[in-house]
């Protein structure tokens, strides 16, 4: 449990890469099939068609902007910070939401009848019940999802910057969450 | 067994200093009251460190590679232990 909420401390940096870009690319491309795209760095939805360009371009820049706040927070901190660190964890982050893409694989969240259902019907059917149930039952599990990629983020970071102080993850807090706006805003405009 | 070398006083925590040395060969006791080289002021797992680090040569990579663990974790211990050595100084 300890190697999976903080892989770079146990790790050989060049083979955790080559394992995060195999990841990376088998992720992506499974993504592109399971209809899911990527707004930002810790979002991700369901389409109803293909959306190549926005999964593919979406991946990469929410990867790519995780990555950007992590090497420019660490680089503030401890001017030791290594460029390879930040980019294993910033794509490390990211293999969660290939692996969630999977709840997608019947394309039950792509169906817009499935959301259309639930919001229209007042008297609901077992059947809709149940899907309610899923789609409510889904939201807690992605609450506490992020609740556990905070704590990736946190000890990989203590890791990368050797951080320490609360004002250290008070910078990567306030740089995550402007990068983050700003990759939405890109993502968006594509 | 080793015994292990106390470098802190058991009542009040302060820095102990050698008062007296012995010769094993001849008995001869040589008393006086001199400070702890800075090496024996660390704590065992540092002095460990610091020996890995020069049986190594100093490579830091080769020294993850031997204790297991990556490159930033064995170079964060040697950034706590340069400040730590800062610290006993002052």
């Amino acid at each position: 449990m300890k190697k999976l909420l903080n892989p770079i401390e146990f790790y050989n940096d060049r083979k955790l890469l080559i394992a995060n870009l195999i990841i990376f690319l088998v992720g992506t491309t499974s993504a592109v099939f399971l209809q899911t795209t990527f707004e930002s760095p810790i979002d991700m939805h369901f389409s109803d068609k293909i959306e190549l360009k926005l999964t593919i371009l979406g991946n990469f820049i929410s990867t790519l902007s995780l990555f950007l706040a992590f090497f420019l927070a660490g680089r503030i901190i401890n001017k030791k910070t290594r460029v390879i660190d930040c980019l294993n964890l910033s794509m490390y982050f990211r293999i969660p939401y290939y692996i969630l893409a999977f709840i997608n694989i019947s394309h039950f969240l792509s169906d817009e009848k499935t959301i259309l259902n639930i919001e229209k019907n007042y008297v609901f059917s077992e059947n809709q019940l149940i899907e309610m149930v899923l789609v409510y039952s889904m939201i807690l599990f992605f609450i506490g999802f992020l609740i556990i990629q905070g704590i990736i983020i946190y000890r990989s970071f203590k890791t990368i910057a050797n951080a320490k102080k609360t004002t250290d993850y008070l910078i990567l807090v306030l740089i995550i969450l402007a990068f983050i706006i700003i990759s939405t805003l890109i993502i968006r405009n594509l | 067994m080793k015994a292990k070398l106390p470098t802190q006083c058991p009542s009040c925590e302060t820095l102990l200093s050698v008062t007296q040395l012995t010769c094993e060969s001849c008995q001869t006791v040589v008393q006086g009251n001199y400070p702890l080289p800075i090496f024996l002021q660390l704590s065992p797992k540092e002095q460990e460190f610091i020996l890995q680090f020069f049986l190594t040569s100093g490579s830091l990579k080769e020294m993850a590679a031997q204790l297991g663990i990556s490159y930033p974790t064995v170079r964060n211990q040697l950034d706590d232990m340069i400040q730590h050595i800062k610290d006993l100084n002052i």
